[in-house]
């Protein structure tokens, strides 16, 4: 009863027209930022983080999640018309897609991507309403230590997934958590490393070091390049997926969307992670895994459906712990906090409207996206002929003002061009990004958090290894540590990237 | 061949990385540690400066052995890229647009922004760079001060906007 009242809460709040209004405009702007190459959800949100502040808590947040998981449903259509994955969780959906699309069978690709989409983002949100109550409830249980032995897990997760060099992986870590003790020091009022700058006395702040790391350092990476795009240029017709169609696709979206949930979920996971697992499973599962790559419907239906779930499955460790499982999140937690909001086990019970509203918001998300993206299919392919040298300025002149609307300072707009700069060396030398934002994020609870276990403890780190589930966690992050050591697995490692804003 | 030039990249990277964590040591060392059981301001940046030390010279160790070892494919890609003018006049306009916003003000320097990038970094004709900074300037402007409120500056011009 009491949870078909929440659910009732939840749709009060999200019917109201301007909560409507802002679901949809989430939804068609993360469309917009998954077609587009160049400009990811991370950078996105960042960019309309300013514009949020003049909005209610509850339409904020829902406008920015529809960023997020409008981005997965944009994604695919770069992905099967022009071979370019909009954002980086579609890039396995090139392998298929794109074939399909040659083979004149781009109509049921990108209906297959939009279908399975809708069920598995509706089906991770029926998760999210289901278990994120019972999980806040847990969580109440969190101390210090349990909060400090899970921060150390997600960042060791993330590092463990990136790309190349885990000693790299971990050093972006430790820097960002460097990065995140600059300003006052919120126990003994210390300011560090501010060099007697009032900027710098709050810190450096998250969101232009996002927009440098992932949006500026793209853009000039870009500029290195001639950027060519051939779009199919054959009519697209027949949107609905076959029968057949049908038969193969539709165990594959139910393998899809629970990884893609569950790894959502895991803090450094996201949706990225959950589309390589998911064609690697189907692949691995198939009865013609040769056909892998030639166009198989199944190689669309299964990555599209993993990303998708992943967002469901990645609010939440933001909304019953308070911990952003990925870049993305890291931001929305930002946001949440700019609006007041303290993200954890207390925000069913103290902001049961944005809770409730969040997660129903994303039932209707869902359901504007599938409708977004079928009929307006021709619109986004007129959007994507845009050349690129009109949209890298534009993508420029939006951080620039994104950065600014901050605190109306330009001191914002040097630190996204640093770190834009900072974001192109790291590029260009094989550091990921990742690592240092999500430390950035987690350092001052993780600093908090660590300081409060040593007092607690006296001074003892055994205090990590006596409470059970920090221990748990703790073992778990030492293992991956020592699984990353054996030479024999680093050759084996999966190569996925992480959820960066391309 | 594998690309040897290319390597010594992965070496100068870690070594920058090393002054870096260096740098946070010693800057750490002029705040109190505190104890153990009381951590005071310096403890988290020196861990942190202790462990980028650290792996950044695990980072040198590899480069140096996988130098040792068979030509490996260029990995990393180039710092020095054909195109580093257009790099350095987007960064200049950057730059540019930081320092001199609040006094020219957002329309003037959006388009002079808008007019640089179209036609130093990625050239077109003049008519399309007037057009195209107009439209970009003008509806920028209208989107983010009359739509989405956000306050932008209006330099020598406050009157006028």
């Amino acid at each position: 009863m009491d949870f078909l009242n929440s659910l009732a809460l939840g749709f009060r709040v999200c019917l109201q027209p301007a909560n409507l209004f802002l679901a949809f405009t989430g939804c068609l702007i993360g469309t917009l930022v998954g077609v587009l190459p160049g400009l990811g959800p991370a950078a996105a949100i960042s960019l309309l983080l300013p514009s949020s502040f003049h909005i209610n808590p509850a339409g904020a947040l829902i406008m920015l999640a529809g960023i997020y998981y409008g981005a997965m449903y944009g994604g695919s259509t770069t992905a099967i018309l022009v071979n370019i994955p909009g954002e980086a969780a579609s890039v396995v959906t090139c392998l298929d897609g794109y074939e399909m699309a040659k083979q004149g069978r781009a109509g049921p690709a990108l209906g297959m991507a939009a279908f399975a989409s809708f069920i598995a983002g509706t089906a991770s949100v029926v998760g999210l309403m289901l278990l994120a109550p019972p999980l806040a409830d847990m969580a109440l249980k969190f101390g210090p230590p349990e909060y400090t032995a899970l921060m150390i897990l997600g960042l060791t997760v993330l590092t463990f997934l990136v790309k190349g060099s885990m000693a790299k992986a971990l050093m972006m870590a430790a820097f960002g958590m460097f990065l995140s003790t600059v300003g006052l020091d919120a126990v003994s009022g210390v300011a560090r490393f501010s060099f007697n700058r009032v900027e710098l006395m709050d810190g450096i702040g998250m969101v232009p070091v996002v927009m440098g790391l992932f949006g500026i350092s793209e853009v000039l990476l870009n500029l290195e390049k001639t950027f060519g795009r051939e779009i199919l240029k054959e009519k697209i017709k027949d949107y609905l997926p076959t029968k057949e169609d049908w038969r193969k696709s539709h165990k594959p979206i139910l393998r899809g969307s629970l990884l893609g949930f569950f790894l959502g979920i895991l803090p450094g996971g996201g949706a990225i992670l959950a589309s390589f697992v998911s064609y690697a499973v189907e692949k691995r599962v198939s009865r013609y895994p040769e056909k892998f790559g030639t166009g198989v419907i199944e190689g669309v239906a299964a990555p599209e459906a993993a990303n998708n779930a992943a967002t469901g499955g990645a609010f939440i460790p933001l909304l019953t712990l308070g911990i952003p499982s990925n870049v993305v999140m890291a931001i929305l937690l930002g946001a949440m906090m700019i609006h007041g909001l303290q993200p954890g086990p207390n925000l069913v019970h103290e902001h049961p409207d944005v809770f409730w509203g969040v997660i129903v918001s994303m039932y209707i998300g869902n359901g504007m996206l599938l409708i977004l993206n079928l009929p307006l299919i021709g619109l986004w392919v007129q959007v994507l002929k845009v050349p690129y040298r009109l949209l890298f300025p534009l993508i420029l002149l939006f951080c620039l003002i994104g950065a600014y609307s901050l605190s109306s300072t330009t001191f914002d707009i040097l630190v996204m061009i640093i770190f834009g700069i900072i974001g192109y060396l790291m590029k260009k030398t094989n550091y990921e990004g990742a690592p240092l934002v999500l430390a950035l994020v987690l350092g001052n609870l993780f600093e908090n958090a660590l300081r409060q276990s040593l007092i607690l403890s006296d001074g003892s780190f055994l205090i990590f290894f006596n409470r059970p589930i920090a221990a748990i966690f703790l073992w778990i992050a030492i293992a991956l540590l020592l699984f990353s050591l054996l030479p024999w697995l680093k050759k084996r490692r999966p190569a996925v990237g992480v959820e960066t804003q391309d | 061949m594998g690309e040897p030039a290319m390597n010594p990249l992965n070496k100068v990277s870690s070594l920058a990385w090393l002054m870096a964590s260096i740098a946070i040591i010693a800057g750490s060392s002029a705040y109190s540690l505190g104890t153990l059981s009381r951590p005071g301001p310096a403890f988290l940046p020196l861990g942190c400066g202790i462990i980028m030390t650290v792996l950044s010279l695990v980072v040198f160790g590899q480069a140096v052995l996988r130098d040792k070892g068979k030509a490996t494919k260029n990995e990393e890609g180039s710092l020095l890229t054909a195109r580093w003018p257009r790099l350095v006049a987007a960064l200049a306009i950057l730059f540019a647009y930081a320092f001199l916003l609040e006094f020219f003000g957002y329309l003037m320097m959006t388009l002079v922004f808008m007019l640089f990038v179209l036609k130093v970094v990625e050239p077109v004709d003049w008519r399309t760079a007037i057009l195209e900074a107009g439209l970009a300037a003008g509806g920028s402007y209208f989107l983010f001060e009359f739509w989405l409120k956000v306050p932008l500056p209006k330099g020598i011009w406050p009157d006028l906007f």
